[in-house]
């Protein structure tokens, strides 16, 4: 593939990863502006010009119309990008998982996905099962995860690790864990 | 402010906070060499540690950190061509050439130097120029504040990297997230969705440790396996002479000019300053083409603006509760977390405290001077390392920050949640620090602003009743109106490179 059809392909899936996250943006603005106009107030004060609402539902429409505009803006570029690929005679296909996300290799893809899952389950057992335990098992696993063989160091780097984060977090700052 | 200055070091005089100091100091160094890691990154995840410690302890380790960190990124610029911090991209320009020519030591000793003389300068003028700051901003009313705040964020995302489109999308996204919870005035619930611990609004904390600290793992997961190869394997520092730096005195005072003056401007940080700072060197220099080739000003200018914009940052933070840069955001959430309220009054109600973070601010630079001199070939040690070490213990420190914020479960997913989203949007180059802002000077914004309406009889004018307020509304309709020109500007020119790349072929 020529370098600059290439150069447009990258330029094409983050255009697009553009409108798909500017897209969320404006709908979590609109839904915030929206659902608090209008609400009524619990408390003691009443004839309150600027309520509890008031700013909420200013920084909801400000969301929209910003977001509104970098989704116009990335849609006139992407506009431009497909009309340059044509030039160059190329389809503009991007719509694959090495297409829309170049950078990302499986590995990386795996490792993140892995590190939030192991995150969330070290979070989850942490008011269950011994600190100290718990979390020398996720270093080691981080630790895995990452690249470093299952052995002998590997092991014991994450065994010195939870011991100092216990001395550190239980003994010394005294947090109830 | 000589006697509160004094009461400031004096409250330093105690051996826990010189150790804290010099802890913070000695790993700010180390963070700043790692490529990748931030300053923010650090202080955050430190912050969590600082929990039963009272404010001063707290924030003078956090100063030693913020403060190391700026030499630290210089060390990887210098021995691999690869900035440890985003402002010491600059010094790498001349350090590496010079360390090529195997002069590595010397290389560090003026990047030591330069940052320790430029972050002595800048302490100078923050000291000076704080109280009586101080006393000008503590005249501000609820209207003042809530402007301030506004143009603040404003002046954030104009100056913070990116477009400011997407700034200004983070700081009111930032404002919107701090919406949820409990009205503060009359106690109405927002964006509660029925969940109890929502009511207390987003736990700040957990925040700063998703955007900073998570979000900052997982975009940096990419660096795992890169093992780098330093240039020279006797790493040693050589300090340059005092002749010398007589000789060189005009490029360290135009890096630390333009470090406290540039660093003081809210989101601007080091990052512009060193290289502004940089290129005026260059310029003024009789010797303006030997720059890039491994000219000892090419070093020195870039460290003593680096090193300077501690001072600068400190100076909005301090008077107006506006942060100069990522790192003190995280350290205005310092502040709150230890039931300090940043702001204009923070001068009249916690002076001490102010004085013993500009105490710490120059304790923490000799520190950094020191620890350089006699420690450098094991600092360096790190770049050598490989990510996958370090990684699952920055996560520990991230989860049991975020777990002990209330001893429950609830920030630690907020934490999460927010690192994904915050790493989702770092890879669409939205600057987080606006995010941060946001979410830190929404309820200052809101609370002010309501009291001024309350005060004045539901009165809008109150905005711009007086003649600083009319200034400060100028100002942000000024800054709003030249970004838009310049968004407008640069997608023709984005237009036009997207054409001329295929006329190109």
């Amino acid at each position: 593939m020529e370098p600059a059809t290439e150069k447009l392909l990258v330029e094409k899936s983050d255009r697009i990863k553009d409108l798909v996250v500017g897209t969320i943006i404006v709908g979590v603005g609109a839904y915030g502006g929206m659902s608090i106009y209008g609400t009524s107030a619990t408390g003691f004060v009443h004839d309150q010009t600027m309520d509890h609402t008031t700013l909420p539902s200013i920084w909801g429409a400000l969301v929209v119309l910003l977001g509104g505009l970098w989704i116009f803006q990335t849609a006139t570029e992407l506009y431009h990008i497909n009309r340059s690929l044509k030039t160059l005679g190329s389809d503009g296909n991007v719509w694959s998982l090495g297409g829309l996300f170049p950078n990302l290799s499986p590995l990386l893809l795996f490792r993140m996905a892995a590190i939030v899952f192991g995150l969330v389950i070290y979070a989850l057992t942490l008011e269950t099962l011994p600190f100290y335990l718990i979390t020398g098992v996720f270093l080691l696993y981080g630790l895995i995860i990452f690249g470093q063989p299952l052995g002998l160091r590997t092991m014991a780097i994450a065994a010195a690790g939870a011991a100092a984060f216990h001395g550190l977090f239980v003994l010394f700052l005294q947090l109830p864990l | 402010m000589i006697e509160g200055l004094l009461g400031g070091f004096g409250n330093l005089a105690d051996p826990v906070n010189l150790l804290l100091i010099l802890t913070g100091t000695a790993l700010g160094i180390i963070v700043g060499a790692l490529p990748g890691l931030s300053s923010p990154m650090a202080i955050t995840v430190l912050l969590p540690l600082t929990y039963p410690f009272a404010p001063i302890p707290a924030l003078v380790l956090l100063m030693g950190v913020y403060v190391g960190t700026k030499l630290g990124g210089s060390f990887s610029a210098i021995l691999l061509r690869t900035p440890g911090t985003p402002a010491a991209a600059c010094t790498a320009l001349d350090g590496f050439p010079m360390a090529e020519k195997g002069k590595a030591a010397q290389a560090l000793g003026y990047a030591t130097v330069g940052s320790t003389l430029g972050g002595l300068l800048a302490w100078g003028i923050a000291v000076t120029s704080i109280p009586l700051l101080s006393t000008v901003a503590v005249e501000a009313k609820n209207a003042d504040i809530a402007l301030i705040g506004i143009l603040g964020l404003v002046l954030v995302s104009a100056f913070a990297r990116g477009s400011m489109l997407k700034g200004l999308i983070g700081v009111v996204l930032g404002l919107l997230i701090a919406s949820i919870g409990l009205d503060p005035i009359d106690a109405t619930d927002r964006f509660t969705f029925g969940i109890p611990q929502m009511m207390e609004g987003i736990p700040f904390t957990a925040a700063l440790i998703g955007f900073f600290g998570i979000a900052v793992v997982l975009s940096d997961l990419k660096l795992i396996g890169a093992k780098s190869e330093l240039l020279t394997k006797n790493v040693g520092l050589k300090l340059p002479s005092l002749a010398e730096l007589r000789q060189r005195w005009q490029g360290i005072a135009i890096g630390g000019s333009y470090g406290v003056f540039i660093g003081a401007v809210p989101g601007v940080g080091a990052e512009s300053a060193t290289w502004l700072a940089y290129a005026t060197a260059k310029n003024r220099s009789k010797e303006g083409e030997k720059f890039g080739t491994g000219e000892p000003d090419g070093i020195l200018t870039p460290e003593a603006c680096n090193n300077a914009t501690t001072g600068g940052t400190m100076i909005p933070m301090l008077t107006l509760g506006l942060p100069g840069d990522g790192s003190t955001a995280v350290m205005l959430g310092a502040l709150v977390l230890h039931g300090v309220e940043p702001g204009v009054l923070l001068m009249k109600q916690s002076g001490d405290l102010v004085y013993a973070i500009l105490a710490s601010l120059l304790i923490a630079t000799i520190f950094m001077f020191f620890l350089a001199l006699g420690a450098i070939k094991y600092f360096v040690l790190v770049l050598r390392q490989d990510r996958s070490y370090l990684f699952p213990f920055v996560l520990v420190l991230a989860t049991v920050g975020a777990y002990a914020i209330s001893n429950t479960l609830f920030p630690v997913f907020v934490a999460v949640t927010l690192g994904i989203v915050g790493y989702i949007l770092e890879t669409r180059r939205f600057p987080l620090v606006t995010l941060v802002l946001g979410i830190i000077l929404g309820p200052i914004i809101e609370y002010n602003a309501r009291v001024a309406m309350v005060i004045s009889g539901n009165d809008w004018s109150v905005f711009f009743g007086t003649w600083p307020r009319i200034v400060m509304l100028a100002l942000t309709a000024l800054l709003v109106l030249r970004e838009i020109q310049k968004g407008l500007v640069a997608q023709k020119e984005r237009r036009e490179e997207i054409l001329s790349t295929a006329s190109y072929d």
